[in-house]
């Protein structure tokens, strides 16, 4: 025993040196999430509980093959461990990371966390990378059980590596939208709702990983070229939602005054660039016309609810804020829809909308033999109704902007605006035994106004609907404008401030000169 | 001058309720500033103001010169803040906390010695493997204080950290005080406890509603308390009886009352004229055995500018 405690005592010795700098580097808050997590309860009992699971299921099956072999029976075997995996690192490491999250509140710890030298986004990957400390442990305690599915007939090792890698990818993406939703809020009913909310989403997605998993590896078709697109856009999609999650939440973490925005901003942005070259990367390889028409739907629909926020912002920058604002006239006002305030939010949403029906329409004239002004039309069509939805009502609160209930009033009113047009029309036919209202044609239905206008010709059904964009926005004119001069004013307020300092230099300059 | 901590024309309202109203202060290094006040005056909350937490309604706060509101991460930095709750977390020792905080602070390698000093000047090296939730509230108190100087801030703002000791840990925590600013930090404390504040504090300021009632040292704010006449309780061999008759036959003394096994009376003069008082008394015969000016302490400061309103 003294040999070996002697051994480990040297190695330590000679491993140290190497060793130190990576531990004096590592995340803070994902050492102390590895130390609680493994010391605490919750995973524990999660983790032997599954293992247990997964044994009994395994000897059950493994009994059952001895007697009636099956051609499937790697798969089935598979299958079983997998619906055990999957369960482990889709619902409850996503929950484990909710609750770390929800603790900080609970024990006080979030105010001590803003106050040392952590970094917003340093605190949430740090909670990510503990999470996925926790996937890697169940990943390495069912490794011999997949292995052992192997050397059983019928399983697919390129199959089986493409569900393990794309479970790894939604359990990623499923906790970052864990910590999202818990960093939200504080107050504990909220949260208690939030929770509840979550918990239907991860067990939704257990169940849909196992049927996919279950159908993928019966299918067969790994091998598929359209297998590797899917593939792609779900795991695109899924990094999307991750990485997105991840920033909200690092803005929760953010001291208030500081730019909570442009990042967010930014990253609104590239994803709408992503998307846009995802629709132009399908449309040339598949040349079907309806792939970028819907794409384009889509990523309006995602912006629109991405800018719920942006666009309910408050008006004024914050005194930090202002310091980071271009001295340079010019570039304070290109940076304008990227920095914080419910004006720019306004600019931000134009911008990158303009920046989807830009990429629809140069698909569309990319090859003019597929050219479809139906398909070509309908995320313009789209975007005048989102337009309406999203700044009507925060255009008529952004007065108040400053009080934090009417910003919250004003993105509960986006899509409250969008189904009160869609509802109130119809209960109007019925009270008045209108069939063509009561069926739900009218202007208040996108869906039936815009293919109606489009593909039945009738443009004019749109008239209605530009002109409600058109004086949703003329609405927002003045808060832009005033959004533009607060701007102009801080880039010269910096430039003022700077000039003091280049007179006091001047003066030692002289002598040198 | 720039003070080490500087709080100007402060105002915080939540709603139409305003907890802060204009409230400025400084506090230079190496002194202590106590920061008193009935329930719901607004010291916590002008207190996260200084430390970054709560963003004021108008007004500034400025550590050496900078403003805390215009460079949050910077002022962060050089300032300790000690909440009045321990944010404790389960399943993690005394050790591990302090680690924690101390790579969360940016302290590389040479965490493991500022850990061992601070554990040294908190004395908490018997309980570094202990759970931080088992610890009691004295000891919890001296790991969050430890926790606050692991960056070795310039500033300390320590909220509450005696509230809930018990006598002993009270001591002791007055002393890690006096040593925070024997280390020339400046530190602003809050506290019901008014005689500690009164032995520990260079300076007091007392709020009330929101609005500084006074702010001075203890002698400066007892100053303006005190009546024209001094009142000194005095005690004689001869009986309270004796001393009661030979105090009405001298000059100055308006008024006596018999108290304990001695005499209170009022002198209309100073403590030089007193000093002529006691040595006439002395001079007639009358074998004084004890003289005490009875003075104004931090108590009855408070309670007689204060109206113990809660907002």
């Amino acid at each position: 025993m003294s040999r070996v405690s002697a051994f480990f005592d040297r190695l330590s010795v000679l491993l140290g040196p190497v060793f130190r700098p990576i531990d004096a580097r590592l995340n803070p808050i994902l050492v102390k999430e590895v130390r609680q997590a493994l010391r605490g309860r919750y995973f524990t009992v999660v983790f032997w509980l599954m293992v247990t699971i997964a044994t009994t299921i395994g000897c059950l099956m493994l009994v059952a093959q001895g007697r009636r072999p099956d051609a499937a029976g790697g798969i089935w075997f598979f299958v079983s461990m997998y619906g055990c995996l999957s369960v482990s690192v889709h619902l409850f490491v996503p929950f484990s990371a909710f609750l770390s999250v929800g603790s900080e509140w609970d024990e006080n710890t979030y105010d001590l966390l803003v106050l040392s030298d952590l970094r917003p986004s340093q605190i949430v990957l740090g909670k990510l990378l503990s999470a996925g400390v926790q996937v890697l442990l169940f990943y390495s305690a069912f490794g011999p059980f997949v292995v052992f599915a192997f050397l059983l007939r019928g399983l697919d090792l390129t199959g089986a590596a493409w569900i393990l890698g794309g479970t790894l990818i939604t359990s990623f993406a499923l906790t970052s939208l864990a910590v999202c939703l818990s960093s939200l809020v504080r107050h504990k009913f909220a949260r208690v709702m939030l929770m509840a909310v979550l918990a239907a989403i991860l067990i939704g997605a257990s169940v849909v990983s196992i049927v996919s998993a279950t159908q993928l590896l019966m299918m067969r078709i790994f091998h598929a070229p359209e297998f590797r697109d899917v593939a792609l856009a779900f795991f695109t999609g899924a990094l999307t939602v991750a990485v997105f999650s991840l920033a909200y939440a690092a803005t929760r973490f953010t001291h208030p005054e500081e730019n909570r925005s442009t990042s967010l901003r930014v990253l609104t942005t590239t994803v709408v660039l992503i998307a846009c070259g995802w629709g132009t990367y399908l449309y040339h390889v598949h040349r079907d016309p309806e792939i970028v028409g819907g794409l384009g739907v889509a990523t309006l629909a995602c912006l629109t609810l991405l800018s719920t926020t942006f666009v309910a912002e408050e008006e004024k920058l914050g005194r930090r804020v202002r310091m980071q604002v271009p001295k340079n006239p010019v570039l304070a006002l290109l940076a304008a829809p990227f920095l914080p305030g419910g004006g720019r939010g306004v600019l931000h949403y134009l911008l990158n909308g303009v920046l989807v029906l830009l990429c629809v329409g140069f698909s569309f004239v990319y090859i003019p033999n597929t050219r479809s002004f139906a398909l070509e039309g309908l995320p313009a069509a789209t975007l005048l109704y989102f337009v309406t939805y999203l700044l009507l009502p925060t255009a008529l609160l952004s007065r108040w902007s400053r009080d934090l209930r009417y910003r919250i009033l004003a993105r509960f009113l986006v899509p409250c605006l969008a189904l009160l047009a869609f509802v109130v029309p119809t209960v109007v036919g019925f009270l008045l035994s209108d069939d063509a209202m009561l069926r739900m044609h009218h202007v208040g239905n996108p869906a039936w106004t815009v293919f109606e206008a489009l593909d039945d010709d009738r443009p004019g059904l749109l008239v209605p609907v530009a002109v409600m964009a058109l004086v949703t926005l003329l609405l927002n004119v003045p808060r832009v404008l005033v959004s533009l001069r607060e701007l102009s004013k801080c880039s010269s307020e910096r430039r003022r401030r700077e000039l003091p300092r280049r007179v006091e230099l001047e003066p030692d300059a002289v002598p040198e000169a | 001058m720039t003070a080490a901590l500087e709080v100007r024309n402060l105002v915080r309202r939540f709603g139409s309720f305003k907890a802060v109203d204009d409230v400025s202060f400084r506090v230079e290094r190496g002194q202590i500033c106590g920061f008193i006040g009935p329930n719901g005056a607004g010291k916590t909350t002008t207190m996260r103001i200084a430390a970054t937490l709560d963003l004021p309604d108008s007004g500034d706060v400025f550590l050496e010169g900078r403003s805390v509101l215009e460079a949050p991460r910077a002022a962060r930095q050089r300032l300790g803040f000690m909440p009045d709750s321990f944010g404790a977390y389960t399943y993690v020792t005394v050790l591990e906390y302090l680690d924690f905080f101390a790579r969360a602070y940016g302290l590389g390698r040479e965490r493991t010695k500022t850990i061992e000093r601070l554990v040294e000047f908190t004395s908490l090296g018997s309980l570094l493997g202990k759970a931080t939730t088992a610890l009691s509230k004295g000891m919890k108190q001296r790991l969050c204080l430890a926790k606050t100087m692991l960056s070795d801030p310039d500033v300390l703002i320590l909220d509450e950290p005696a509230a809930g000791l018990d006598p002993r840990a009270r001591i002791e925590l007055r002393e890690l005080v006096k040593a925070l600013a024997d280390m020339d930090k400046a530190v602003l404390i809050s506290s019901h406890i008014l005689s500690e504040l009164g032995e520990t504090c260079d300076s007091v300021l007392i709020i009330e509603e929101g609005r500084v009632k006074a702010h001075g040292t203890v002698a400066e704010i007892t100053r303006t308390l005190r009546s024209e006449e001094l009142h000194v309780f005095a005690r004689a061999l001869s009986g309270p009886e004796v001393l009661e008759k030979a105090l009405l036959e001298s000059p100055g003394v308006t008024t006596v009352r018999i108290e304990r096994d001695g005499a209170v009376f009022s002198f209309a003069g100073d403590e030089v004229q007193l000093a002529q008082l006691i040595e006439a008394l002395v001079g007639r015969g009358l074998r004084l055995i004890e003289i005490t000016p009875e003075g104004i302490d931090l108590e009855d400061v408070f309670l007689s500018l204060t109206e113990g309103r809660v907002q």
